[in-house]
């Protein structure tokens, strides 16, 4: 990079970094809209975003699911490193000032904070990556690289009525990817890679499908209760579970991709200081 | 200096809630609002995003779903969608320096809100 791209890099990310400071913080701990996590200053954040962009774009990725942890590890279950994730998808994004820029935009399911819609509903926001790292309490994030041909199927997805069809805003942290009762934001995007593996859009096939193919990870439940329980509130909701507490992960997402040639690759990105 | 001032001023009309959903006055003058703090923000090297557009049709590829099912049912092979993925490969894509924001990123209308009288 020559001294002079340098010097607006740095100038764009101070500003961004006011930027992020200025929002209201919330806590990060999942899905929440709004996270903000003290692990980054906004700076930290902003090079962070734009270090996953480049990666991804080096690699030819047009979309990767990506994954970030709101919650420090050991305040995690055993088996989960990771608690919100979404879509980066490559786009052309157009500015205020008219100009277009080629980068990431980000598709996440959110759960609500409580304060703009409820904490056990979730809603559908496109957003950009530096939204998504603002939100880390670690160094690194999940990386899944879908396929060329399963990329090119989720982009149709997201870009089809089926990505808002599949969307079910009854939203659990724990929600079990084998029923329909409840959402993540693991499950949603499970759900979109459905649509796009078994073309599809029927809710009780893609169900069935899933349970066919789809290996959940299975969460401790004196771990759950031990981790999530005094923050959880309404969102623990367990209902939907027969048995063991199954749920998404990026773990078991990259896992299936990976058995079924879905996957380009699946990495853990550190960010660089 | 006095770009990252005005800058500054400008940050709460970004951060606060939008609360001119249901009123076509006070939208216009929220519209206004985020006109001008876009303008600052883009004089500071950060692009406020207005749209994302969607994806070229030579990329978006064969699979058609809006309202559409399938013959395919539970149990059968997910190999289809593997396809050929050396052939579908591309190559290294480009992504801008600049850091894009989204004025709001997330509906800020507190769910309880009612909705505003008639006038």
């Amino acid at each position: 990079m020559s001294l002079r791209r340098r010097a607006a890099w740095a100038a764009a990310v101070s500003a961004a970094a006011t930027l992020a400071a200025a929002a209201p913080p919330a806590l990060a701990q999942d899905s929440s809209a709004h996270a903000v996590a003290a692990h980054f200053t906004p700076e930290q954040a902003a090079a962070f975003s734009k270090q996953m962009e480049r990666d991804l774009a080096a690699k030819g990725a047009r979309v990767a699911m990506v994954f970030r942890a709101g919650r420090g590890r050991d305040q995690l279950p055993e088996g989960i490193s990771y608690t919100h994730g979404a879509f980066w998808v490559y786009r052309t994004i157009k500015t205020a000032d008219g100009q277009s820029l080629s980068g990431y935009a980000v598709y996440n399911l959110y759960a609500g904070d409580g304060k703009a819609w409820p904490t056990i509903q979730s809603r559908l926001v496109q957003d950009f990556p530096l939204d998504f790292t603002r939100g880390s309490t670690v160094n690194d994030m999940a990386v899944i690289i879908p396929s060329p041909e399963m990329q090119r199927r989720i982009i149709a997805v997201i870009d089809s009525p089926a990505y808002q069809k599949v969307h079910n805003p009854a939203y659990s942290l724990v929600a079990n990817p084998w029923s329909r009762k409840y959402q993540n934001c693991n499950n949603f995007m499970l759900d979109v890679m459905a649509v796009a593996i078994w073309d599809t859009d029927d809710p009780e096939r893609i169900t069935a499908d899933l349970k066919a193919h789809y290996k959940p990870t299975i969460v401790k439940a004196n771990a759950l209760l031990r981790f999530f329980g005094p923050i959880a509130d309404k969102r623990l909701r367990t209902d939907d579970q027969s048995g063991p507490i199954r749920t998404a992960t990026y773990e078991s997402l990259a896992a299936f991709m990976k058995d079924n040639g879905l996957l380009q690759e699946s990495y853990i990105f550190n960010y660089q200081p | 200096m006095r770009t990252l001032s005005l800058l500054a001023l400008a940050l709460p009309l970004v951060a606060g809630p939008a609360l001119a959903q249901d009123s076509a006055a006070n939208a216009s003058a929220a519209g206004g609002a985020s006109s001008e703090v876009a303008s600052h923000l883009a004089a500071s090297g950060v692009q406020t995003a207005l749209a994302v557009s969607v994806v070229p049709a030579s990329v978006a590829g064969t699979v058609s779903m809006v309202g559409g099912v399938s013959a395919a049912g539970a149990g059968v092979e997910v190999s289809r969608a593997a396809g050929n993925s050396a052939a579908a490969a591309s190559g290294p894509l480009k992504v801008d320096d600049r850091v894009v924001v989204a004025p709001d990123p997330a509906p800020h209308v507190p769910y309880a809100t009612p909705a505003p009288g008639p006038r």
